[in-house]
């Protein structure tokens, strides 16, 4: 409607007001009108764009942030120090020590500050995962691989169908933890050092049944 | 003079005899073949007297020796028209013991090695199998050192052991093995070269 309008003036403008017209002028003037009509869609359609991008790049801020272990779905996209603020409060469950490289579950959440341990480990077995679970958690942070032998440890778990063995050992002291070697099945070794509370028996992860066995000794993995 | 040179003679055997022990056992299946594996592999010492460049070199060598006298004689015609079992007789379990405790595959403790079904499982595989899944999982060797050991790409490493565990699920879960692996490979020592 409105560019029939628009091509009308110009026709009018030029003086040839015949009804034939020139097809190259009515032709130009569509394109002109056309142009010009699109001009004026453009608003919108530069607000949607930007919005889509916002968006986009807040969704990838959040993988960002989720890869790099710091947030896990369910906590929405509230930046770290805010999740640890919060943290603290909740079910009093946090470590002391989660401003040295200690993390430990927002339980009852559903959402967990996971160590960077986790994504070293692995995802088949992993050093703690626990969303949705509930209680304390333990803390546990990756450490270095030092190749204890079988000797050394207090327990051993062979587990050839699975493919993975592990060695724990307690380390020196009161509250000096226990200290989990794992090799998987490609022979990739991991290490990881769980504070002894909060382990759980019936935990998926295996590093951390083994530190729950080697605490609790004698009662089995 | 002559004493010290004794006991740097000793020293390895006071070292390594465990250790061989158990490797041979896990190829031999009984206790008297096993002893005479680790005997045979210490003249073999004494004999060729290799120099080494550390003590990893030194225990491969003699790993790698061991395994080569078991798989001669395996190979020899009076073991090969005599001895027709692939698993571990329950008479011979008693004389095998892992030195360490452990929990096995099915999550239990352990009050020693002798009583996981899964390590005689892993001793009845072929020899491709059972001697890389042995000293991964039981003597807690890296897939490098093992590929030192038995001189092979630490890709084909891997695949032996992944192969390896795949035949001891079909094995536990399903009652047999994909038979044509295993006839593939009963023979295969899975050596490049061999040492004296």
């Amino acid at each position: 409607m409105q560019i029939h309008k628009f091509g009308k003036n110009i026709t009018n403008a030029n003086g040839a007001g015949d009804a034939a017209g020139n097809a190259v002028t009515r032709a130009k003037q569509k394109e002109q009108a056309e142009s010009q009509g699109r001009g004026d869609r453009n608003k919108p359609v530069e607000e949607s764009f930007q919005e889509s991008l916002q968006k986009s790049m807040h969704m990838e801020r959040a993988e960002h942030l989720k890869r790099t272990g710091h947030m896990e779905s369910g906590v929405g996209t509230e930046n770290r120090e805010e999740m640890e603020k919060e943290s603290r409060t909740v079910n009093g469950n946090v470590k002391a020590g989660a401003e040295k490289g200690w993390y430990a579950d927002i339980a009852g959440r559903g959402g967990s500050v996971v160590s960077h341990a986790e994504q070293g480990i692995g995802k088949a077995e992993g050093c703690v995962s626990g969303a949705g679970r509930t209680g304390e958690r333990p803390a546990v942070k990756e450490v270095e691989v030092r190749r204890i032998s079988y000797g050394e440890c207090d327990k051993v778990e062979i587990n050839v169908l699975e493919g993975y063995t592990l060695k724990a050992k307690l380390e020196g002291g009161s509250g000096g933890g226990i200290y989990v070697e794992m090799k998987d099945e490609e022979g990739r070794f991991s290490a990881c050092l769980f504070e002894g509370a909060g382990l759980q028996r019936d935990s998926r992860s295996a590093m951390e049944r083994i530190a729950y066995a080697v605490v609790h000794d004698g009662e089995g993995i | 003079m002559r004493i010290s040179e004794e006991k740097e003679k000793e020293e390895p055997f006071a070292k390594y005899k465990d250790l061989l022990y158990r490797v041979a056992f896990s190829n031999m299946k009984n206790k008297s073949d096993a002893e005479d594996v680790v005997q045979e592999t210490f003249c073999r010492y004494l004999k060729t007297k290799p120099a080494f460049a550390d003590e990893n070199h030194e225990k491969n060598w003699f790993i790698r020796v061991a395994i080569n006298i078991c798989r001669d004689i395996q190979k020899s015609a009076w073991v090969s028209r005599t001895v027709g079992f692939d698993e571990v007789p329950e008479s011979e379990m008693k004389h095998f013991a892992l030195p360490y405790r452990y929990a096995s595959s099915y999550g239990h403790i352990l009050p020693d090695g002798n009583e996981d079904e899964m390590l005689w499982h892993v001793m009845g595989l072929a020899a491709a199998y059972r001697n890389p899944l042995y000293l991964f999982y039981y003597e807690d060797y890296s897939v490098q050192e093992i590929a030192q050991i038995m001189e092979l790409e630490e890709g084909t490493v891997k695949t032996r052991l992944r192969r390896g565990r795949q035949m001891l699920k079909d094995r536990l879960l399903f009652g047999g093995e994909e038979k044509g692996q295993a006839e593939n490979l009963k023979n295969k020592d899975g050596f490049k070269n061999k040492e004296p």
